[in-house]
């Protein structure tokens, strides 16, 4: 009778408010939908994680189902990596192949890491800590997975709970930065002056295979990042294994993802979790995503102080890699200010330049930090 | 402003801690920098790739 009870009477009050958590996560997923295809797992995860003597994390000295998917597919990044390969299946780099320039918003859109990284050490996290929490500017779950369990794996939790929530709290998080920023003049700047040039098959094909050579050879960190993103486009562009390309976006991407939430939720146990540091992770994630923003945003209009055709500045908010709320956000913004203006094209090459911008920024991590 | 300001000393007299800033800054701009000739890069590249392979009839 007393086993049968065991985890009741061994529940501790962290463990209680780890499973309150979760039951949040699985709200907001359902309720809410934010990211529900993530946090939904993520929340079962910490609720099966903070269970008493839990067989998910495991008992007598044997990993549960919990800790076997985390060491397979997290320790080892293979889930990530995957995920990659499915984004890079369902990108479509047209719109960023017809309007290159757009690559440099996806640059200064990940300004929000680096001021992150120093305003975290500035709060007393080490520099390998304070690179995982800035990467949760990067927009970008499987990045951010990836540099948080290379650096500080004891932070995974909250910075990936972080990264997923405020990814869909970005039609919520962005509107008010940008419009901080911007007068309503600058809202209303049309983009029609600026040509869309044709590509051709080869150069959509060629885009992959070049990209990671020059990616691999620049910045060697983010070989498997880009590469696997790359590998997901190649098969997608190539026009010849539309089985495989149908498959990394559905199949594969499922999978893995239903495999990545629940996995995530194993490190969400209450020891770890409920912590002051938990907070402020919480905290300059948000801080992450806002100068993230701004600094496309800025950067849109200092180049304006020289161009002859204008950018409309709020384009440059989607810099940032979350695909593609961000570019509908911009583009309702844009016929919200006008409603003739139609940015979705330029929004979108934007918002396709911040997934690749957001990969480098994560392997240039790597590589200066590790 | 106070806060800021004592923070600020307090920074400036452990130089361990401001060491660790300092490594920070300069991880931030090497790494802003490396992001924009990257992708300045990947930019001149497609429109390298574009000239070379102009969209065609019945390629496109």
């Amino acid at each position: 009778m007393d086993q049968m009870f065991a985890g009741l009477l061994d529940l501790t009050s962290g463990q209680g408010v780890m499973i309150l958590i979760g039951g949040v996560l699985i709200w907001l997923a359902i309720a809410k939908e934010y990211e529900p295809t993530l946090l939904l797992p993520i929340g079962l995860g910490a609720i099966l994680a903070n269970i008493p003597g839990s067989a998910a994390i495991g008992a007598d000295g044997e990993p549960g189902i919990l800790t076997l998917l985390f060491d397979m597919g997290i320790r080892t990044e293979l889930f990530p990596l995957m995920i990659f390969v499915a984004i890079g299946a369902m990108i479509d780099f047209g719109p960023l192949l017809q309007n290159p320039k757009m690559l440099l918003f996806g640059a200064a859109a990940q300004f929000g890491i680096f001021f992150t990284l120093c305003l975290a050490v500035y709060l007393g996290f080490s520099l390998k800590e304070a690179a995982s929490i800035g990467i949760i500017g990067a927009a970008d779950g499987p990045t951010s997975i990836v540099v948080a369990n290379r650096f500080a794996p004891h932070l995974l939790g909250p910075i990936t709970v972080a990264a997923y929530s405020y990814m869909s709290l970005v039609p919520i998080i962005q509107p008010p930065v940008i419009r901080l920023l911007t007068t309503a003049g600058e809202r209303k700047i049309r983009m029609d002056n600026l040509h869309f040039r044709p590509v051709s098959q080869r150069t959509r094909i060629l885009f992959p295979v070049v990209v990671s050579v020059v990616a691999g050879l620049l910045v060697p960190s983010a070989t498997s990042l880009i590469g696997m993103l790359m590998f997901g486009n190649l098969l997608r562009e190539s026009g010849v294994v539309d089985r495989l390309s149908r498959g990394a976006q559905n199949e594969l991407a499922n999978i893995v993802t239903i495999m990545l939430g629940i996995s995530i939720g194993a490190v969400m146990t209450a020891d770890q979790f409920l912590d002051t540091r938990t907070l402020m992770i919480l905290g300059m994630g948000i801080v992450a995503f806002v100068f993230d923003t701004a600094g496309g945003v800025v950067f849109a209009k200092t180049l304006n102080l020289f161009l002859k055709h204008k950018i409309n500045p709020m384009v440059g908010a989607c810099g940032i890699s979350a695909f593609p709320m961000s570019g509908r956000v911009v583009y309702k913004m844009g016929l919200e200010a006008d409603p003739q203006n139609h940015l979705l094209m330029h929004a979108i090459g934007c918002n396709v330049g911040g997934q690749l911008g957001s990969v480098v920024a994560g392997g240039l991590i790597l590589a200066l930090v590790g | 402003m106070k806060s800021l300001l004592l923070a600020a000393a307090q920074l400036a007299a452990d130089p361990a801690e401001s060491d660790v800033l300092a490594e920070a800054l300069r991880v931030s701009g090497i790494g802003m920098l490396g992001i924009f000739v990257v992708m300045g890069l990947f930019a001149c590249m497609i429109m390298a790739l574009t000239i070379l392979f102009p969209d065609s009839e019945g390629d496109a």
